[in-house]
């Protein structure tokens, strides 16, 4: 709630009052296409992503028709492209985002395999943060039953992957995992 | 490899789709042919594609949606049902703010951050000629309103010599203003002093939200032509750039008085941003423009000959710049540090006086979490004001021509969370130092009451100061020579009279205590309202009042009755406003609001002139704000307002020889702007509007100035034409 009150008083961050129609589908979409403009990519990532950023999308996941919002669309010089993979060993080649839906394959095994690939990765799986992953997405409600999403980051994950989100991003995530 | 046959498909696809030659079913056929195509190619490149499935084709809308439209922290504010739902959340601010947004700033046709701030509620704009406008908050308005802060990107544009915004000098590019803050009353436990009746803060978009090209310019009547065009680019990973130039022309408003008197100015200005951004070391903002502003004048100046005053009628030359570099770092999770800097360069070259303005600014502002109920913001920082004057006439003239002075301050502010997300309680307080009147401190306390999400109610006391400005301190304005009566034969005879305003040190700062309540409330999905009240109480108010007697050593010539500033006025202004917002339909808003100002101040000695009429303040104002959307991509958005009479004391009035108080009445008025935009893409890339203005009269007076100039314009009916192209 602080934040939410004027505070800095170059960059008041008080509620906006856009208005706009979009589903809970819709702005998961629109997170990542955020997540892909406001990562500084390192590691072995650092020459790739001079091409388009490449959102990859494991499993199944409930948001698939609405990725077309961000699939192809431009920011600044680059481009997203949104690619769903079956093979994680060929999304770990190609992709600069990976997004984690229901798989059969564990958790722990996915992010063992990615270790050391500077992919972002991204899910709505509970505790992800948490365990290891990097960035959780989740609604958060109140007792009207309207929801917000929200992400948790695991700043100690990205350090490790050497990726950096902006610090403007870090600032609006809900909880900064150490 | 690109294949021939694909990019000739796609061709074909794109000049369907725009064009409409090729029919929705042969496009269709194109793309499942591209898509063949694309699965052949990527058997061939056996590797790539074996594993990943192409994504379902997108419908149209989606293909057009740019995900840039929205940024991170509009999303971030979406309330989400199960299923769609309208956005509108209440802002938890325990203050009477109000927010334009870039989309209202586009959608009101207005072309001036002036005319913008009409939208606002509870906020008085008035316009006294071409460039010049009234703004203020609450009451007390004047040309150059003393008591309102303005701010664009955090670098404050009030003059601290004239006590005021030159609301002509103050332009930027419109399509990049992400938001303006308009806050009505006191708010200067953070911004400091002369933050008395309001705070209107421009915020403009990051770069990395303006990349690309964008173009856009028209003309009109009043609006004889505008073009401005901007470009926005990565310089590399993480930093992003925008550049951007916009040329105004803009005619004179009608004259009342006869002669070749015109107000008309031509400006262009241009700057740019670079963000850069980083975690580690936060983030780093480096942002610039730079103006020039030709524009015809007319002042009147006087002279000892009948008939006692001349014209001045050479154009005057207004031009500036400014440099900001800014850095924010982000501690911890609970701790917060920016520090910003500027420099800021403002000339004005006129025929009375050329004065030229260097202020050197530097901030630095720590916020921080404290236990687990706490949070303190507190910050510092310093600035230094440097003028010279050049030149001077017989109008106004200065002591001192070059003076340097500063202004210190510190300050901190509290929140302290009661009942998590119900109840917050915030106490602050600013301590300032100026050269004119020392020490100021301007403490407030808030409290905010969130019983809902629906729901929030706010009480605040705060008191606030205006500083004196360098004019009132040090300037010399001959106001004007008043005709005297020649000798008869059993009678002396009165000397032409020459009114002098000479500025005083002893002038103190102007006080005000501020009592204030405000209540915002949804009802449903579609209705919002939000209702400020207010008392506010003043001391020492300015007066203008006559020194001694008239200096008759040169009578029979003329004589010289000099005049200065005192604080001898105080009592009280109370009012309320409230904004009401209705969500009708998908396609329109409307957005009614009503603000009521009742003023009672009174002069407590007994040889005053003036020089602030308690009626410069309309009592009521009614705006009603229409925004339809209409089939075949229209937009249709109406501004209609009612104003109420407003009483200036203006030059004919001020220079009275025996102090009578004299009014100049600018009767009440009812007016509407209209807009009418087409997109005939479907999407914003290309748009093209019309925008009638002031359109229920042939012309009417606002406002006028209290000084220097006789000349009472009237604003037209006017229209103009814009296309805006961006890719």
């Amino acid at each position: 709630m602080a934040a939410a009150i004027c505070c800095f008083h170059w960059t008041c961050l008080i509620g906006t009052l856009q208005a706009a129609d979009l589903t809970a589908k819709d702005l998961k979409a629109l997170y990542l296409f955020n997540f892909a403009k406001f990562t500084k990519w390192g590691g072995t990532q650092k020459d790739k992503t001079a091409g388009p950023i490449t959102i990859g999308i494991l499993g199944t996941i409930q948001f698939n028709d609405r990725l077309a919002l961000i699939d192809g669309k431009r920011f600044g010089k680059k481009s997203v492209l949104v690619k769903t993979f079956h093979s994680l060993d060929q999304a770990r080649r190609e992709c600069q985002i990976l997004f984690i839906g229901d798989t059969p394959l564990g958790l722990s095994d996915i992010l063992d395999t990615l270790r050391g690939s500077s992919i972002l990765t991204v899910s709505e799986q509970k505790n992800f943060a948490r365990r290891g992953g990097m960035v959780e997405l989740y609604l958060e409600g109140n007792i009207q039953g309207k929801q917000r999403l929200v992400f948790d980051v695991n700043l100690s994950t990205l350090k490790e992957e050497d990726l950096s989100l902006n610090s403007r991003v870090l600032k609006l995530a809900n909880k900064r995992i150490r | 490899m690109p294949n021939p046959l694909i990019q000739c498909v796609a061709f074909l696809c794109c000049s369907g789709r725009y064009q409409n030659l090729v029919s929705r079913k042969i496009v269709l056929l194109a793309l499942l042919f591209v898509a063949f195509c694309t699965e052949m190619q990527a058997q061939e490149d056996d590797i790539i594609a074996s594993d990943s499935l192409p994504l379902e084709e997108a419908p149209e809308e989606e293909t057009f949606f740019d995900p840039n439209s929205l940024s991170f922290e509009d999303l971030m504010a979406v309330e989400v049902t199960s299923a769609s739902k309208k956005v509108q959340s209440v802002a938890r601010a325990a203050t009477a703010i109000h927010v334009i947004t870039n989309e209202e700033i586009r959608r009101s046709g207005a072309t001036s951050i002036a005319e913008v701030l009409r939208l606002a509620p509870g906020f008085f704009v008035a316009r006294a000629d071409s460039r010049n406008h009234a703004v203020a908050g609450r009451g007390l308005a004047n040309l150059t309103t003393n008591k309102l802060l303005v701010l664009i990107d955090g670098r404050s544009v009030y003059s601290p010599t004239f006590s005021g915004v030159f609301w002509d000098v103050q332009d930027i590019m419109l399509e990049d203003v992400a938001r303006i803050e308009v806050i009505r009353g006191p708010g200067a436990t953070l911004w400091g002093a002369n933050a008395v009746n309001g705070v209107v803060n421009v915020i403009t978009k990051p770069a990395i939200d303006t990349q690309g090209t964008l173009i856009s310019g028209g003309g009109g009547t009043v609006e004889r032509g505008f073009f401005s065009a901007r470009y926005g680019f990565p310089l590399g990973d993480q930093i992003n750039a925008r550049l951007y130039g916009k040329y105004t022309d803009h005619d004179s408003l009608e004259a009342t008085m006869a002669g070749p008197h015109t107000d008309g100015f031509y400006r262009w200005l241009g700057g740019g941003r670079i963000d850069w951004d980083y975690s580690e070391f936060g983030s780093v903002t480096l942002q610039g423009d730079v103006y020039r502003n030709r524009q015809s004048q007319f002042w009147q100046q006087p002279i000892t000959a009948p008939p006692l005053f001349e014209d001045l009628t050479s154009d005057g030359t207004m031009s500036g710049g400014n440099v900001l570099s800014r850095w924010q770092h982000t501690l911890s999770d609970e701790s917060e540090l920016s520090v910003q800097m500027y420099f800021d360069r403002a000339v004005r070259d006129q025929s009375i006086y050329r004065q030229s303005l260097n202020t050197y600014d530097l901030e630095a502002q720590h916020r921080f979490a404290w236990g687990e109920r706490q949070e303190i913001i507190w910050g510092t920082g310093a600035r230094v004001f440097s003028d010279s004057w050049t030149r001077t006439s017989s109008l106004t003239s200065i002591q001192n021509p070059e003076r340097q002075h500063e202004l210190f301050n510190i300050f901190v502010q509290d929140e302290i969370t009661l009942i998590e997300d119900r109840l917050s309680f915030m106490a602050g307080t600013k301590l300032e130092h100026n050269d004119f009147t020392g020490y100021e401190i301007q403490p407030s306390v808030r409290l905010l009451w969130t019983p809902s999400d629906e729901q929030s109610f706010w009480l605040s006391a705060s008191r606030a100061m205006r500083t004196p400005g360098r004019a009132e301190a040090d300037a010399i304005v001959n106001q004007r020579i008043v005709g005297g009566i020649p000798a008869g034969p059993f009678f002396p005879g009165i000397p032409p009279t020459l009114i002098q305003i000479v500025g005083s040190s002893d002038f103190d700062a102007e006080e005000l205590i501020a009592y204030e309540a405000g209540l915002r409330s949804k009802f449903g999905e579609s209705i919002a309202l939000d209702l400020s009240v207010f008392y506010n109480s003043y001391q020492d108010l300015r007066t203008v009042e006559a020194i001694g007697t008239a200096d008759v050593s040169n009578a029979p010539a003329y004589a010289v009755q000099q005049f200065s500033f005192f604080n001898n006025r105080q009592g009280d202004i109370y009012g309320a406003e409230l904004a009401l917002t209705f969500d009708l339909t998908d396609w329109w808003r409307l957005r009614p609001s009503y603000s009521l100002s009742v003023p009672n101040t009174e002069a407590s000695a007994a040889n005053v002139s003036t020089s602030t009429s308690d009626n410069a303040y309309p009592v009521h104002q009614v705006g009603l704000y229409s925004l339809m959307d209409l089939p075949g991509d229209l937009h249709l958005d109406l501004y209609g307002r009612w104003i109420d009479e407003v009483e200036i004391l203006t030059v004919q009035t001020v220079i009275d020889p025996f102090n009578l108080p004299g009014i100049t009445r600018f009767p009440s008025y009812f007016s509407l702007d209209a807009r009418l935009a087409w997109n005939p893409f479907g999407n914003r890339n290309v748009e093209l509007a019309i925008v009638g203005q002031n359109l229920l009269d042939d012309a009417h007076p606002e406002y006028a100035w209290e000084v220097f100039t006789p000349q009472l314009t009237e604003v037209p009916r006017s229209a103009y034409v814009k296309l805006t192209v961006s890719f």
